[in-house]
């Protein structure tokens, strides 16, 4: 417990929710800080109910301070209110266990979970007193580091971060630890410690690498500078789910946050190879964790938080080859405890209705499928492996078991997309109402059938098999919302389906930095200036501002997103080795074009080159 | 499901230091988690999504202290209060601890119903600048035969006239700043602490700025007397 809090009574009483930066959380980690070597604080760079419900960071906290030499703390954005009280009384941002400032620590750990964020990694470091630029930084700054799912492509931010781990973090920080330790007090430079951390597998520093481009704004080369720094960077994963960290005594926030449960991660990785998804490539090989480890670490969990729901985690829950064995053993504990369990990613069939019938309330739950294309030919263009044949005999299931409620999640500006497939959306949902009208007689009817139609627009991702494809305009993009409204409103069963879509502004944006270079940091930089930031809300986002930045800067937004690129164009991010092969994307690419769909990696192995790693499900097709 | 068991318990609790910025939910939510930690046999309401049967008396308002909370829990056996008080502490947060548990009889108005009145200790802070007679002036304003007041309404708008007299049961200056009072909080009237004290300030000319007040709650009582008309104070455990 710490009582002493940075911010004083005065300032607490007029912000918003001042829980978010008071720490103190059962479960929070309080060390002496005289009796450690080493302090960490990790950052989620968004408001604390979101950065509190994420996974990662609770799994490297709970790490890092497994390691007795090192104490780790945690640290959010500031939200608005607060933000402009910081500034106007010169506050310096502090982390939440020790209520001390972030720039007396040895290292900031910035997770990048989605590129909207970009400006407030810039408020972090600016209301730490850290230097934005990694240039700029000296021994007496933290050493700042970026990991999470954007630092795959982390040009656009490269020039603020002194070294991004690339992969699953569990594995390398205590060799980097060490190596920290045994060179702070030698009298090396800064730099000369990046050189020798950049020979650490997974670390990456982008300060080592020079880019030079060609007349067309694309990248002629990517050259380490110096001879001990690698070419590229593998991506780090964990080989034995069942024998590394997880937290089984998360740290609770007293505030709600938005997911008020324990998220229990049942396997990483996926088998299905999306085209349009980046998780599905970046985490391969899949690895399962044996029931025996879930159940487990369910109850110890459970136990030691008081909470009373769990979430069984994944990219594919279905996918996980003995879902029926651990469900059947933790119901029978959830059932005794008044534990709820909650299971997002099934796919929708008898198997799964059953688990679903048995865990949740159908009169309040829907049924949900993501068939991401209207069409059964653009899903084979990208690659989902969902018929509609599919879809209605869940549905179907589903309305006689009693569920009436379902959801539909659609992407709209999928490569290769045209007005038909647009069309196919509405005849679905509409396929699906009279269903349901078909399947359940009138007196067992509770009320209409209710679909709910969500899209959201596409955009392009790095380490995916579209990442060479266009994205669409922002013109496009709403075209085809307006496409699809006008579709759902004039198919028969039109007053059973709502019709919702996404901001098409910020999709652009998302575009320009999924695939962007180290050039754009100058117009985050810019944009910060003028008053970005929080980009991901909607209530906060400046459009305008963003614009006059790229202007100012003099970079075009359509170099990032709608231009074609050509089969063997260096990428800005093509330092960094996901596992996953260049040549097996542009395969995927050009089977795309061709509408021809692959096999999952259960079926058969597409040859992606993450067997390298030797583990998971490449290991067992192997024997 | 028969509704064999029923055990009420009475749990008295602080709220101190840095988590006197967390909000009355927030409390609530924390306490269902602390009873599953405990591993309390704690009874659940029946249907699809059970809960707890907790209530809790009087919520404190976000930024004050407390010595003297209470909740009012179901279980479903009794238990030793001894070893539960134990259990309960060992998984509490140490500005949220328990200070006593009591089992209620099986016909027991639940705590909120039973509230009555409220004892806080209200400090002026030292930003704010009092006159020398500050306390003298109180304590005569305080002391007059009737105190007729205007007091906002909780809904609605519009003022409520009153005495504040008949709902001030005891007060006391603890030193030249805090002020010992113990005012009725049945739901009807319910005074809140800052008002009375922005009278005082008001009375003595004094200019006050936002976060005037350090607020410390001392305890929750109830009415014992069963006479009409008259008033026993007895706290809640």
């Amino acid at each position: 417990m710490n009582n002493k809090l940075a911010l004083s009574d005065d300032i607490l009483m007029q912000i918003e929710k001042p829980a978010r930066y008071i720490g103190n959380e059962v479960n929070a980690v309080y060390k002496d800080p005289d009796k450690v070597d080493i302090r960490f604080v990790m950052c989620f760079p968004d408001v604390y109910e979101i950065g509190m419900s994420h996974l990662g960071i609770q799994i490297l906290y709970d790490m890092f301070n497994k390691f007795e030499d090192t104490w780790c703390e945690r640290v959010y954005s500031p939200w608005t209110d607060l933000d402009a009280i910081m500034r106007k009384e010169k506050l310096p941002l502090f982390a939440l266990e020790s209520q001390q400032p972030i720039k007396d620590f040895d290292f900031l750990g910035i997770t990048l979970q989605y590129e909207m964020c970009y400006t407030n990694i810039l408020q972090i470091l600016d209301l730490s007193g850290i230097p934005l630029y990694s240039a700029d930084r000296t021994w007496d700054d933290p050493i700042v580091f970026g990991g999470g799912p954007c630092s795959y492509n982390p040009e656009p931010v490269a020039d603020f971060f002194d070294i991004f781990y690339i992969g699953e973090g569990e594995t390398r920080y205590r060799e980097f630890l060490d190596l920290y330790k045994s060179y702070r007090d030698t009298g090396i430079s800064r730099r000369d410690f990046l050189i020798k951390a950049a020979s650490i597998p997974g670390m990456y520093v982008p300060s080592l690498y020079d880019i030079s481009y060609n007349e067309d704004w694309t990248i002629r080369a990517i050259d380490p500078v110096d001879p001990s720094v690698p070419k590229t960077v593998k991506k780090e994963l964990v080989k034995d789910l069942d024998n590394t960290y997880f937290p089984t005594a998360p740290v609770i926030p007293y505030l709600k946050s938005f997911s008020d449960r324990i998220n229990l991660e049942i396997q990483r990785g996926c088998i299905r190879g999306c085209r349009f998804c980046q998780a599905g490539q970046l985490y391969r090989p899949v690895r399962e964790r044996s029931v025996d480890y879930l159940l487990d670490t369910a109850v110890n969990s459970l136990k030691n938080t008081g909470y009373d729901e769990i979430t069984l985690s994944s990219l594919s829950s279905s996918d996980y080859s003995r879902l029926d064995e651990l469900i059947e053993r933790l119901i029978i504990y959830c059932n005794d405890n008044n534990v709820n369990i909650s299971l997002p990613s099934l796919r929708i069939d008898a198997f799964s209705l059953d688990i679903m019938s048995k865990i949740q309330d159908i009169k309040k739950s829907s049924l949900t499928f993501a068939p991401e294309a209207g069409s059964q030919r653009l899903r084979d263009i990208i690659n989902k492996n969902l018929t509609k044949e599919n879809i209605l005999n869940g549905c179907e299931q589903a309305f006689m078991g009693g569920w009436n409620k379902v959801k539909l999640y659609f992407m709209l500006g999928l490569p290769f997309e045209n007005d038909d497939d647009i069309q196919a959306i509405a005849s679905l949902a509409n396929e699906i109402a009279a269903l349901y009208y078909e399947t359940v007689p009138k007196e067992k009817r509770t009320g209409r059938v209710q679909i709910t139609v969500s899209t959201s627009f596409f955009v392009p991702k790095p380490f995916t098999a579209f990442q060479w494809s266009p994205q669409a305009t922002r013109e496009d993009f709403i075209d085809k919302a307006y496409k699809t409204r006008k579709a759902i409103s004039e198919v028969l069963n039109q007053k059973s389906i709502k019709y919702n879509w996404h901001e098409t502004d910020t999709s652009v944006l998302e575009g320009v930095f999924a695939r962007g270079d180290r050039r754009l940091s100058r117009v985050i930089m810019s944009a910060y200036k003028k008053g970005c930031m929080y980009d991901a809300w909607s209530e906060t986002y400046k459009n305008d501002l963003w614009i006059e930045a790229f202007d100012e800067c003099g970079i075009s937004m359509d170099f990032y997103t709608t231009r074609n690129r050509a089969d063997d164009e260096i990428f800005p991010w093509d330092m960094i080795d996901c596992g996953v092969s260049k040549s097996f994307l542009l395969r995927e690419y050009k089977k795309a074009k061709e509408g021809v769909p692959s096999p999952n990696c259960k079926e058969k192995c597409s040859g992606c080159g993450a067997a390298s790693f030797g583990v998971g499900i490449c290991r067992t097709h192997q024997q | 499901m028969q509704d064999t068991s029923a055990v009420k318990y009475r749990i008295k609790f602080i709220k101190d230091g840095a988590l006197r910025y967390i909000s009355h939910l927030d409390v609530m939510r924390y306490f269902q988690k602390v009873f599953k930690r405990a591993d309390l046999p704690v009874k659940y309401s029946e249907g699809f999504s059970p809960h707890q049967l907790l209530s809790f008396a009087y919520p404190l308002s976000l930024g004050y202290t407390s010595e003297g909370e209470y909740l009012d829990i179901v279980l479903t056996e009794e238990v030793n209060i001894d070893d539960a008080l134990r259990t309960l502490n060992e998984v509490s947060s140490e500005g949220l601890k328990i200070r006593a548990i009591k089992k209620l009889p099986e016909k027991a108005p639940n705590c909120m119903s039973s509230v009555f009145a409220a004892s806080y200790d209200i400090t002026v802070r030292q930003k704010i600048s009092l006159c020398d007679d500050f306390v003298k002036k109180s304590i005569d304003f305080l002391s007059q035969e009737t105190i007729p007041v205007n007091k906002p309404k909780k809904k609605g708008g519009g003022f409520l006239s009153m005495d504040l007299k008949k709902y001030i049961y005891d007060f006391r200056f603890v030193d030249d700043r805090t002020l010992y009072i113990l005012l009725n909080s049945g739901s009807e009237t319910n005074i809140r602490p800052d008002f009375v004290m922005d009278l005082l300030c008001n009375n003595c000319g004094i200019e006050l700025s936002d976060n005037p007040y350090e607020i410390h709650r001392i305890d929750i009582y109830e009415n014992a007397s069963s006479e009409e008309g008259r008033i026993e104070l007895r706290t809640l455990i």
